[in-house]
């Protein structure tokens, strides 16, 4: 199986921590941090990476404006990206949709769901 | 390049429909079909991009109003998202404003504007609050809270001193002026952070700072979130930030009347949110 890496972009080290142990359960190796949406583009620069999960509210850049940026580099077009933020208003649900988003986690998470959506994105089989 | 067909993602209640380039009565066929299925699914709002769309049919118009009309019936909303003025001059004609609910000021028009008396909106904000709390810390920590909305510590009783770290939201908009605030001791927030990330895990000062701005943000968000889309409300999405011990001096408390604590009692350890009505400008 080849070797998965996924970045995580979040201001807060506690979720970026609990969100590397959650990658790390489901045999992620690679796993790439940056505390917000200016550090994130920086880093893929030089970087593939296999799924991006990231917060809304940040500062410096939101999500949705990381997420636009994103889209705009013909080299990520395609790179999943799972929002994981506490914002869950049908409004928000609706602008990240159409900004390209993949998929959604709402905070507070359970792990499960985070192991569940990663491992259906990268076809990681879950373990039991 | 547009879609030759319509596509779909579902995501949390919302299914986003992405319109093909052009709606013939081929492209019109297959999207009836589908729509039959989209109404079965359970979803509270569907939306239907324009943005792709060029040209249509009048077939496409009776095929969305008859759309729209099942999703009614199934207490679902249907609306309009990049919508030409082409197509809404069209939709207007045709008397199908109200099954196409074109949004134009985003999120804005998404939300029916509702007064709401100075008690009722305290009464939402505390039991939602209150909600949020109980998701944050079963989720996240896997444990209890103890938390009545309806309860109100003085004070005199919970004084600031007594605390280490304070996380602050400030919200200042035409609906909600007040201050949020969630209390603890460092010692409080190293174990619910050791709750969150396991036994194994150092609990450093940065982790601990962050705990506190990280609870306050699932808690203020939950709320905010919920408020908004069920009760109307209009509160806004806001970064929280910390205030040390060192700090503290330049929170005033307003009195009483303007000021509610609603203490959260966890197995591991008391932490406190206030909402302050009286600030309009942060600590």
């Amino acid at each position: 199986m080849a070797t998965r890496s996924i970045l995580i972009v979040d201001d807060m080290k506690t979720v970026r921590l609990k969100l590397k142990q959650v990658c790390k359960d489901v045999g992620i190796e690679n796993i790439y941090e940056a505390v917000d949406g200016v550090q994130a583009l920086q880093l893929l620069e030089g970087l593939s990476v296999d799924l991006i999960l990231s917060d809304w509210n940040m500062p410096n850049m939101t999500g949705i404006e990381l997420v636009a940026k994103i889209r705009e580099n013909p080299r990520l077009t395609k790179t999943p990206i799972i929002f994981i933020t506490s914002e869950n208003e049908k409004g928000a649900i609706l602008k990240s949709l159409m900004s390209g988003v993949t998929d959604y986690i709402v905070k507070p998470f359970p792990d499960a769901i985070v192991k569940q959506k990663i491992c259906a994105l990268l076809k990681i089989p879950m373990k039991p | 390049m547009a879609a030759a067909e319509s596509t779909n993602q579902v995501l949390e209640g919302v299914n986003y429909i992405t319109l093909p380039g052009s709606l013939g009565e081929d492209a019109v066929n297959t999207l009836v079909a589908k729509m039959n299925g989209w109404a079965e699914l359970d979803a509270e709002m569907h939306v239907m991009d324009f943005k792709a769309t060029l040209n249509f049919t009048n077939a496409f118009f009776v095929a969305a109003q008859a759309f729209a009309e099942k999703l009614k019936a199934k207490n679902s909303k249907l609306i309009s998202v990049n919508m030409s003025e082409a197509v809404a001059k069209e939709v207007k004609r045709l008397g199908l404003e109200a099954s196409f609910n074109r949004i134009q000021n985003f999120p804005g028009d998404l939300y029916k504007k509702k007064t709401l008396s100075e008690n009722d909106l305290r009464r939402l904000l505390f039991k939602y609050l209150a909600q949020a709390a109980f998701a944050a810390v079963e989720t996240t920590l896997q444990s209890t809270v103890s938390c009545d909305e309806n309860y109100s510590a003085k004070a005199e009783e919970v004084p600031l001193n007594q605390f280490d770290m304070i996380s602050a939201v400030n919200v200042n908009n035409d609906f909600l002026q007040a201050e949020f605030r969630l209390c603890s001791s460092s010692k409080v927030l190293e174990r619910l952070a050791r709750a969150m990330l396991g036994p194994d895990t150092v609990i450093d000062a940065e982790l601990i700072e962050s705990m506190a701005l990280e609870l306050l943000n699932m808690i203020y968000g939950h709320a905010k979130s919920n408020l908004n889309d069920k009760e109307s409300f209009r509160l806004p999405s806001v970064i929280p930030r910390l205030m040390r011990k060192t700090e503290f001096n330049r929170i005033k408390r307003s009195g009483a009347a303007q000021l509610t604590i609603m203490p959260m009692v966890t197995p591991m350890g008391a932490f406190y949110v206030e909402v302050d009505f009286g600030t309009t400008r942060p600590s």
